[in-house]
């Protein structure tokens, strides 16, 4: 049931996010494509003499689409969420929650299958930011040649000189894989989050239940603040990183894995929190309007 | 008889007010049945309690002698009074997701229905009229064979032709172990296809009794008791 869940909210949310992400694509290559060629005609113009007024003018026009691209790309990613999360509210809290509450289904799944498919969405959105300004940064930053290569350059020196050199300090796969984790357990529990103040500011609010659940998310987030802060100032404690020497790489390279793991334990226990928290609200004091 | 849903001291709070007081109710198999009531007597509250979509303040219910819950949602065919298919579904896509969901979902049946409603297959729900989005749901209620339909206002927005059809749709379609728990205010349009029917005023079952003792013993049409019993 959890795969025909998922078909059908990966369904519902490509309809708006697939074009969204191939708006920023497009967008990105568009910008690229503008400054690249704006960057050429100001130099053209300064090897041929022109106007320093008229110079000035392209390499203006050029930063604007630098900012506009950038402006579009953080936009992108909050309309991403804020669509996420607008699908969640609709199956749940909408009219739609008469058909969604009527499955044959467990509520259990049901929060499964809108928190997949969110991670899901928003890791996409991540991938196309990050591919639509490695575009930019490689063909859209030069004059001289196609690609930058000086960009070109910083990447391969990435996995040849700077990944060697750690590997002599951390483990580097290890290190890596537990980025990924962490990455993805953060999600996790920021998504439920954001799920869990939709549901409570449904619960407390007949009318703005919207506004209600933006009220909700800055006062669980307060809280959340507040847990974090606590349980990593304990650990802190408890593991006495205040006494460590940090004289090596190595030194510091332990403290910082067994830092990233406690991070990882307190996101995941965020999101088992916030997991049974609302499913004890769908199970035990559903309303649907 | 056997029972297909039963409610014990089912108490249902809104605030200040008192949606349902203390209802117990046995309903048999096979049989349909009419909800009956004036606005704001709880006939929709005591539909989506019982199809899991409000939690009683107090009280059991029991359908096929479980609670709510996943299993009953999948023995209870529920029509609400609004519609609730997303804007954006195609007919196609509504079909496509009551057959995933529902094993007992015959999709034969809902196509023939479909087209002799004329609801045509490749519009979206935003394309369709209030009335036609009406037919798309109540053809796929009633396109399952589930064990009890709820249906809430089933005739409220159409025709009175297609009223016709859809009576005819409801007793042709269901099979005899079914029941049909329908409420409406259209009580005359109803009442030949009612066995039993429920009053149901300020919370409180009033009355729950067959239409036929009805016209035998007080010689009158259920349209006729109840306006005598809710008189303004």
């Amino acid at each position: 049931m959890l795969k025909k869940l998922m078909k059908h909210d990966f369904r519902a949310l490509s309809r708006t996010l697939f074009p969204l992400q191939i708006g920023i694509l497009g967008g990105g290559l568009v910008a690229t494509l503008l400054t690249a060629l704006t960057i050429r005609l100001g130099e053209h113009t300064a090897t041929a003499g022109g106007s320093a007024l008229l110079r000035q003018l392209i390499m203006g026009v050029s930063a604007t689409a630098s900012v506009l691209i950038g402006i579009a790309i953080m936009a992108s990613a909050l309309v991403t969420l804020l669509l996420i999360c607008y699908h969640f509210y609709r199956s749940f809290l909408g009219d739609e929650g008469y058909l969604t509450f009527t499955l044959p289904v467990s509520t259990s799944k049901l929060i499964w299958s809108k928190l997949l498919t969110g991670m899901f969405w928003t890791a996409i959105n991540a991938v196309v930011i990050m591919v639509t300004l490695l575009i930019f940064s490689v063909f859209g930053t030069t004059s001289n040649s196609i690609a930058n290569t000086e960009v070109l350059q910083a990447f391969r020196m990435f996995f040849t000189d700077i990944l060697p050199q750690a590997s002599k300090y951390v483990n580097v796969p290890l290190v890596a894989v537990e980025f990924v984790v962490i990455t993805i357990l953060a999600l996790a529990s920021q998504m439920l989050e954001i799920y869990f103040a939709i549901v409570v500011g449904g619960q407390v609010a007949k009318k703005h239940r919207i506004l209600a659940a933006i009220g909700m998310y800055l006062l669980i987030n307060m809280g959340v603040g507040i847990i974090s802060s606590t349980f990593m100032s304990l650990i802190a404690l408890g593991e006495g990183f205040a006494n460590l020497s940090f004289n090596t790489a190595q030194d510091f390279s332990v403290v910082m894995t067994s830092v990233f793991g406690w991070f990882g334990v307190l996101f995941a226990g965020l999101s088992v929190l916030f997991f049974f928290l609302i499913r004890s609200i769908f199970k035990k004091n559903l309303n649907l309007q | 008889m056997q029972s297909i849903l039963e409610t014990r001291a089912l108490n249902k709070r809104y605030s200040s007010t008192l949606a349902l007081n203390n209802v117990d109710l046995t309903l048999p198999k096979g049989k349909i049945i009419g909800l009956l009531g004036p606005n704001g007597s709880g006939k929709t509250t005591l539909l989506k309690i019982v199809a899991g979509l409000l939690t009683p303040t107090s009280g059991t219910v029991l359908v096929d002698n479980q609670p709510v819950g996943e299993g009953t949602k999948a023995l209870i065919s529920y029509l609400p009074e609004r519609t609730y298919l997303p804007d954006w579904m195609t007919v196609e896509d509504c079909l496509d997701y009551f057959v995933d969901f529902y094993a007992d979902f015959d999709m034969a049946r809902a196509r023939e229905m479909l087209s002799r409603l004329n609801v045509p297959a490749g519009k979206r729900m935003k394309q369709l009229s209030k009335g036609t989005r009406e037919k798309m749901q109540l053809v796929l209620v009633m396109s399952r064979r589930a064990k009890l339909y709820l249906l809430d206002e089933p005739i409220g927005g159409v025709d009175p032709a297609t009223r016709d059809y859809i009576l005819d749709t409801i007793i042709g379609n269901y099979d005899n172990e079914a029941t049909i728990l329908i409420s409406t205010h259209l009580i005359s349009d109803v009442e030949k296809v009612l066995d039993e029917f429920l009053f149901l005023k300020d919370g409180v079952i009033t009355m729950h009794d067959t239409t036929d003792n009805v016209r035998e013993t007080q010689g009158k049409s259920l349209d006729e008791l109840f306006r005598e019993v809710f008189r303004c």
